[in-house]
C-alpha cells in the first residue's frame, strides 16, 4: 500500500502549480503519479511542479514527471519544474531530465516560461 | 582507522524507507555531513532496496532483506550494503539512456545509473550468498 504524499494545488488563471511535500520514494510515488495523471487527463495543458517544500525525490518520483512530460506533450502542453533545491537539481541534470523538462528557478521564472 | 558507526539489518520494504532516512540523518548530524552527502546516501539506500524488491529472487519463506553500514574511513563514507536475492551485480547493469528526446526517452532503468554516477568509487562481491555492495563518498 503506497504511503501518504501531500500535493498542494494552486491555480491562477489557466497555470496550475502542484507543490508536492517532504519526499517523494518508490513508496508514495504512485500516488504522485495519480495526481498528475488525472490533472492531464482532465486535460490541464499548463502545469508547473514547484519543489521548494520537496527534500527528497528518488528515481520513482523522477519517473513520474518524466511519464508527466510524456502526457501534457501530447495534448501539446507545459510541464515546468521550479524551485529545486541543489541535490535535486544535481540528479536531473544527471539523468538529463533538465534537457527534456524545463527546469527554471522559481515560480515567477516557470510563469514566464509558459 | 576504521570506525564502524552504523549497522543495520532491515526488511528491503519500501516502507522501512523512512527509517533507513532517519538513521542516515542522525548519522549524518553526528558526523557533520554536507546535505549533498546525506541526500546522495539517502538516494543510494532507496534505489538499492527498490532494486532488490524489483531483480531479487526469494523462495518461499525468504523475505527480502538488506543490511546497510555506514563509517567514516580517510576522509570517505563508507557505505556497505548487503542483500539477499540471489546474485545480482548493480554495478554491471546497463547505463541509462539520459540523451534521447522526451517522445523516445524510456521510462525507468534511472535509478542504479545515479548511484553508480554519485559515488566516487564503488565495487560488488557476491559473498555467502549475499549481494555485497560498497560505495565510497569522497568528503573534502
Amino acid at each position: 500500500m503506497a504511503s501518504k504524499l501531500e500535493v498542494l494545488e494552486e491555480r491562477e488563471s489557466d497555470i496550475l502549480t502542484l507543490v508536492p511535500v517532504g519526499r517523494v520514494d518508490s513508496s508514495n510515488a504512485p500516488v504522485f503519479e495519480r495526481v498528475l495523471k488525472d490533472w492531464i487527463d482532465d486535460g490541464e495543458t499548463n502545469i508547473i511542479v514547484d519543489f521548494s517544500r520537496l527534500s527528497f525525490i528518488s528515481s520513482s518520483g523522477m519517473r513520474v514527471l518524466l511519464i508527466g512530460a510524456k502526457g501534457v506533450r501530447a495534448i501539446k502542453g507545459n510541464l515546468i519544474l521550479c524551485g529545486m533545491r541543489d541535490s535535486i537539481r544535481e540528479i536531473f541534470s544527471i539523468s538529463g531530465f533538465d534537457t527534456i523538462i524545463p527546469v527554471v528557478k522559481d515560480r515567477i521564472a516557470a510563469v514566464d516560461t509558459i | 582507522m576504521i570506525t564502524r558507526d552504523f549497522n543495520v539489518t532491515v526488511a528491503a520494504r519500501v516502507s522501512e524507507l523512512r527509517n533507513l532516512s532517519a538513521m542516515v540523518e542522525t548519522f549524518g548530524e553526528a558526523h557533520d555531513l554536507p546535505p549533498r552527502t546525506n541526500f546522495i546516501i539517502n538516494l543510494a539506500l532507496e534505489e538499492l532496496v527498490t532494486n532488490t524488491l524489483v531483480h531479487g529472487k526469494f523462495e518461499h519463506g525468504v523475505d527480502p532483506q538488506i543490511d546497510v553500514s555506514l563509517s567514516i574511513q580517510d576522509g570517505r563514507v563508507i557505505v556497505v550494503v548487503k542483500s539477499n536475492g540471489g546474485k545480482f551485480d548493480p554495478t554491471k547493469s546497463t547505463d541509462a539512456d539520459t540523451t534521447s528526446e522526451l517522445d523516445s526517452r524510456p521510462i525507468g532503468g534511472l535509478g542504479l545509473h545515479l548511484v553508480k554516477s554519485q559515488a566516487d568509487a564503488y565495487s560488488y562481491e557476491f559473498v555467502d550468498g549475499l549481494n555485497r555492495l560498497t560505495l565510497e563518498y569522497n568528503l573534502s
